[in-house]
């Protein structure tokens, strides 16, 4: 939790500083027991690992490689001159940057299996 | 019956233009209007009167900023902390506008393409300005594979490495565009089936029940991608980040 200097809370400050200590212990209690309670209760779901949710994700891993690779190699055709050139090299070169996205979105950092 | 896709429409509220730009007041700005609204309602609402021992309130804030802060810590380590507000204010924005856009009626901002582009090259832009403030032209080592001969790196990897990178806004961008689009272009197709078994009469009427069961269904379904889907724009975020902080 943050601790904030400013004014203490309404309760505990006509106690003086003991019995808000005491309150604070209560507090760390019941927090500690209802995180313990959803933990229980609901797995840790933060991405639904259905099967349809993983394809679109890899999907769009996929497509969003070949399309970097492509614009790269239409950009390098504009400035260089060297069409069609560059598109064709990008387009081929985008795609293995796009199978690099999809292993590293599997297997690597923020990977369901290390994150 | 409407077409699924109307609720897309870009209207103009206050229509205004300068020097050949149509820099209109639309829907979509006005919900991107409320959502800042209802967030900062929410926030400085919530910690105007903070107190050590938070009421429920404060305890709410407070634990989407510990969300976050976790979320940093995790993926990008203790530098993460600098890193948080950034992260925490993207979060809140995108989460904002993707469960206003869920009330019926509204205008889901993150639907455009050309909202979540944007936000995606802001990020793009500000992982490359950390990279290259922290580490000047060593940034560009990001690129070097390493434990492979070096022609095969100047040749095949590095180009890779370079488009990979190039890829991830655009991986950012399309995520959130086509989870939102997606999700409302279904709801409205069902919303329509109702209507016109509705109207149909006899049998019909009885079987518009269904879609009407598979419309609650997918509402719920809907926040839970909302929410998800803020979460892993600031999940990405803190893995780009991460490489620009700390270069491997």
């Amino acid at each position: 939790m943050v601790n904030f200097s400013g004014d203490p809370h309404k309760r505990g400050a006509s106690k003086g500083s003991s019995s808000q200590d005491a309150q604070l212990d209560q507090l760390a209690k019941r927090l500690k027991r209802a995180q313990a309670d959803q933990a229980a209760t609901r797995p840790d779901q933060r991405e639904p690992d259905t099967a349809m949710g993983r394809g679109l994700q890899m999907g769009v891993e996929l497509v969003a490689g070949v399309l970097a690779g492509a614009l790269l190699g239409w950009l390098v055709d504009r400035w260089f001159g060297l069409s069609p050139w560059g598109i064709i090299i990008g387009f081929m070169l985008g795609t293995a940057a796009g199978f690099l996205n999809v292993y590293r979105r599997s297997f690597g950092a923020g990977s369901d299996t290390e994150s | 019956v409407a077409s699924p896709l109307e609720q897309f429409e870009i209207k103009s509220i206050i229509p205004a233009a300068l020097g050949g730009f149509d820099i209109s007041f639309t829907n979509s700005s006005l919900w991107m209007v409320i959502a800042l609204t209802v967030i900062t309602v929410f926030v400085v609402g919530g910690m105007s009167r903070a107190t050590v021992i938070p009421g429920r309130w404060q305890a709410a804030v407070e634990s989407f900023y510990d969300f976050i802060r976790g979320m940093a810590h995790e993926n990008i380590g203790p530098e993460g902390r600098r890193y948080v507000p950034f992260l925490f204010a993207l979060f809140m924005f995108v989460l904002a506008c993707n469960v206003l856009g869920m009330i019926p009626g509204s205008f889901t901002v993150t639907s455009h393409i050309a909202v979540t582009a944007a936000l995606a090259v802001l990020v793009f832009l500000i992982v490359l300005i950390i990279g290259f403030a922290r580490h000047g032209l060593h940034f560009f080592s990001l690129f070097w594979p390493k434990g492979s001969p070096a022609i095969l790196n100047v040749l095949l990897l590095v180009p890779i490495e370079i488009i990979s990178f190039v890829s991830r806004p655009i991986t950012l961008a399309i995520r959130l565009f086509a989870n939102m689009t997606a999700g409302h272009v279904l709801l409205k197709v069902f919303a329509g089936f109702i209507i016109s078994l509705g109207v149909a009469g006899g049998w019909y009427t009885a079987v518009g029940i269904l879609p009407l069961a598979m419309n609650v269904a997918l509402t719920a379904l809907e926040l839970l991608v909302a929410c998800i889907q803020a979460y892993v724009f600031a999940l990405l975020t803190s893995i780009y980040l991460n490489d620009a902080v700390n270069l491997h």
